[in-house]
């Protein structure tokens, strides 16, 4: 097995858990601080995504710019475009719906989180129709990089990946540096408190919702023209999303971090090792066990995950 | 039996930097009351949640009936005799008073894998609870639902589910909690009447009921034991008085009225 | 307190729920006779379906469980009778056996894994753990022609002691009916049990069952290997309605269907479950029937249920002045 093969999967599961800690980021602050189970989360990266394509769509069609930098740019408006649908859908919901629910029980969010994800993917088939969408990569990025001289790599795997950590880094800094980081912190271990110091907290938690939903519509949009847009993506990896959370614990973004990059690579790995090693036609379907066979293993060895914060 | 039913032996417990409980030694003797009082943020809290098994120590030993139990899990330890009654109060909120002490009960008449004859049709059990229910003054509320009866009556079934297990030692966690002075006085005659027949470890905030029951008083403070004596040393110890009570050192000096 | 009959499920008198109860046996028991070869169908795929939410029931009412998983039951049970079918064996005792005891396998070793979670970490490890399986079953296939995302067959139904011939779907559908009725007497009996006390009671307060010497983890495994095997019983019978096995049946979207039809028809009742498969399954056959859309509905539907409909279905059929 050629290094240069596995060196490029390595590459290709950073930039895969880079997308899945997006994901996870969001998610892991709504369970640490509304203590919310919330099964829409796939959705917005699904509606992140087609909002983004059909952005995409509209303003190739509406300015007829062709050349590679102005359809690159075009590109970029669409990512922006996207994510701002999303967030602003996602603090619609907040407001709307789950606002009513924290007071229930994690069945009740279950429920009606579930509820509305049958929606959004009917929603999405309505609007969008049932054809997967194929979005192109920008055409300044088509062409792969030098990175090291020899070797070649998606140049834009590379650019998302880039973003992603400009990402991670600005989350950092919005979570430890700033006012609204260290209520966010606070409000993950000690709610009532938060609400004592006169915080309004419905605000908080709506600017918590909306900045993972923008997190994953993010992820869902730099991650079209690597795969497709259809109804559906949304599941497989709120899926794996989950699986981070739990191993890299609720409520740490450390966590899940780690735990991002590590699943990320396992699963890319896996997908690409185990059919071969294990001669089936089973495909990627098995390759996805190795995940699963981590996460029982951290499961059996230690049950809250592996970073969570421990809570008072 | 000269033996102690419990020995407690340099129980550390450390969290971060904290040390909750530092080098506790303690025991607790067959048909003693043994009080152990101290202010806030003295370690008693954190002492029972090593009793109970909820709680690991960093280091030091939990001796119980000639036993190791330090590392012996929760369950276990109830099956041994340990059993505890909890603070805040900790019973079934959807079962009837009688059915709290029934799930008791149950757990020390053999295992409860048995998939179909009711458990409310086991005779022995509920005669069992209702005698302990009567014994304690709940006998009139035995078919309330627990999450309808009132907070002195909690405390009360607490203790009755406690006992329906038939312990060697109770664990009694400030039981009187919240209970106006009436409840208290009530409390305080019920314990002594199981003085003698149990082993017990009483936490307490309220001195009236600590210097009426208690045979020995442990004191707690910063995590530390300073002291274990009869109640008049107590009473009367320059260190506990200066570390407890500052200047309302008369609190302990008020004489209970016996019945 | 007033006595509870046992024969009217633990009520005091008859009421509007038995009316219900004996009103939906009585449609089952027609439905054979008046019905077309559809209608049968769909009563016999609500009698099977019944049975696994009256299993979820015991966890999640009764144990205060979120399985986000038991579709990997249905799954277990539909794929062991049709393995055997695919080597050969066509008895019928032998497959529903097999089935039940490997579903039961399954839910030991999945259960000893994912019980020692607890709140939100289990309804997330459930629903990973079902999709494990899913994958599993979309990925391996069994010889040249059969598995993966096709599925397997089942040339025939599994005739039963070689007296029952399945083939006849009254009969089939009869003997669905008769082990609905099974099911639901064991649930009652196993939740009035002493196990099933040691259950409830964990469900509120499990922190002071344990104190008071119960493993509580170990009860809690054995309720999932029950609840498990019923579903997988249920899993095989529905292969034979069928006639047919797909990973399909295994994804997570079918686990939380399970759930909404606890939920809907109430938790905590038994029959309630019953009544909330009715209803679903029904209004999926209705709805689709006008629009492939129909999710469109149902998805705010379920929301509203959710903040508004308390007890469900259940809850708005039993006498207000009942404790529960």
């Amino acid at each position: 097995m050629s290094f240069l093969l596995i060196a490029e999967q390595v590459l290709n599961g950073v930039q895969f858990g880079i997308m899945l800690f997006l994901m996870a980021a969001g998610l892991t602050l709504i369970f640490g601080i509304m203590d919310f189970v919330n099964l829409t989360h796939g959705s917005l990266y699904m509606l992140g995504a087609f909002f983004g394509a059909k952005s995409l769509e509209w303003l190739a069609a509406a300015t007829g710019w062709n050349s590679p930098t102005a359809q690159t740019i075009l590109f970029v408006v669409a990512v922006i475009a996207g994510v701002l649908a999303t967030v602003v859908l996602g603090a619609i919901i907040e407001r709307g719906i789950f606002r009513r629910l924290y007071a229930g029980s994690h069945l009740d969010h279950v429920l009606a989180t579930f509820g509305l994800l049958l929606f959004f993917n009917e929603f999405a088939k309505i609007l969008f129709g049932s054809e997967p969408i194929d979005v192109p990569k920008p055409p300044l990025l088509i062409k792969p990089i030098e990175i090291i001289p020899g070797i070649n790599y998606s140049s834009y795997r590379l650019a998302i990946t880039a973003v992603g950590i400009a990402v991670v880094i600005g989350l950092y800094v919005l979570i430890s540096r700033t006012r609204i980081g260290m209520l966010i912190r606070a409000g993950a271990s000690n709610r009532e408190m938060v609400t004592g110091l006169g915080i309004n907290i419905n605000r908080l938690y709506t600017l918590v919702f909306a900045l993972g939903a923008g997190l994953a519509a993010l992820a869902g949009i730099m991650t079209t023209p690597l795969t497709s847009v259809q109804v559906g993506i949304g599941e497989e990896i709120m899926i794996l999303t989950f699986v981070v959370i739990v191993i890299g614990g609720i409520g740490s973004i450390r966590g899940a971090f780690i735990a991002s990059i590590a699943i990320g690579i396992i699963d890319t790995i896996g997908r690409f090792l185990l059919p071969s090693w294990l001669g089936y036609t089973a495909g990627p379907a098995l390759a996805s066990m190795a995940i699963y066979l981590a996460m029982a293993a951290v499961l059996f060895f230690r049950p809250s995950g592996l970073f969570a914060p421990g809570r008072g | 039996m000269s033996e102690p039913a419990l020995q407690i032996e340099n129980l550390t417990k450390r969290f971060g930097a904290l040390i909750a409980n530092d080098g506790v030694d303690l025991e607790v003797l067959h048909g003693e009351l043994h009080a152990v009082i101290g202010p806030n943020g003295a370690g008693k809290t954190t002492l029972v949640s090593q009793l109970g098994g909820e709680l690991a120590p960093n280091e030091g030993r939990i001796v119980f009936k000639g036993r190791d139990i330090t590392h012996l899990p929760v369950h276990e330890r109830a099956l041994m005799g340990l059993a505890r009654s909890y603070q805040i109060t900790s019973v079934i909120p959807s079962f009837t008073a009688l059915d709290n002490v029934a799930l008791a009960a149950q757990a020390i008449d053999g295992h409860s894998y048995r998939f179909w004859r009711p458990a409310r049709s086991a005779r022995h059990l509920n005669d069992k609870s209702s005698a302990i229910l009567e014994e304690i003054g709940l006998g009139a509320r035995m078919n309330v639902l627990a999450r309808n009866m009132s907070h002195g009556e909690h405390r009360l079934l607490e203790i009755a589910m406690a006992l329906a297990t038939d312990p060697t030692l109770l664990l009694l966690d400030e039981p009187t909690a919240g209970m106006g002075p009436a409840a208290t006085e009530e409390m305080i005659g019920f314990l002594r009447t199981l003085k003698a027949r149990h082993a017990i470890l009483l936490v307490e905030h309220d001195m009236d009921v600590v210097f009426s029951l208690a045979d020995r008083i442990s004191v707690l403070v910063n995590g530390g034991r300073i002291a274990t004596d009869v109640p008049e040393k107590i009473r009367t110890d320059k260190q506990v008085r200066r570390a407890y009570l500052g200047d309302k050192a008369d609190t302990l000096t008020v004489d209970r009225k016996k019945p | 307190m007033e006595k509870r009959n046992p024969l009217l499920f633990g009520a005091r008198r008859f009421d509007l729920r038995h009316w219900v109860m004996l009103g939906g046996l009585l449609i089952l028991l027609i439905v054979p006779i008046v019905g077309d070869a559809y209608v049968m169908r769909v009563a016999s795929r609500i009698v099977i379906l019944a049975m696994i939410a009256v299993s979820l029931d015991i966890l999640l009412g009764y144990g205060g469980l979120i399985s986000f998983g038991h579709a990997m039951f249905l799954g277990s049970g539909g794929y062991v009778v049709g393995v055997l079918a695919y080597l050969g064996i066509q008895n019928g005792f032998v497959a529903y056996t097999a089935a039940i005891l490997l579903s039961v396998v399954l839910a030991l070793v999945v259960g000893y894994l994912v019980l020692r979670t607890t709140g939100v970490y289990f309804i997330m490890i459930t629903l990973a753990f079902a999709q494990m399986l899913y994958y599993v079953a979309n990925g391996v296939r069994i010889g040249e022609d059969y598995g993966g995302d096709e599925g397997l067959p089942l040339p025939g139904r599994s005739p039963l002691f070689g007296l029952l011939d399945f083939n006849q779907p009254a009969v089939l559908h009869y003997f669905c009916v008769a082990i609905l009725v099974v099911v639901l007497i064991v649930s009652y009996k196993l939740i009035n049990s002493r196990f099933g006390r040691v259950l409830q009671a964990a469900k509120d307060n499990e922190r002071r069952v344990r104190s008071l010497g119960y493993n509580t983890f170990r009860y809690r495994l054995v309720a999932f290997m029950i609840s498990g095997g019923i579903a997988g019983l249920a899993g095989a019978l529905h292969m034979n309605l069928q006639k047919f096995v797909s990973p399909d049946e295994l994804h997570w979207v079918i686990s939380g269907d399970l759930l909404i039809m606890v939920i809907v028809g109430g938790a905590k009742s038994l029959i309630g479950p019953v009544l909330g498969t009715a209803v679903f399954v029904f209004l999926e056959e209705v709805i689709s029937g006008i629009t492939e859309h129909w999710m469109i509905v149902f998805g705010p539907l379920l929301i509203l249920v959710v903040m508004f409909g308390r007890e469900g279905i259940y809850g708005f059929l039993r006498p207000k002045d009942e404790d529960r």
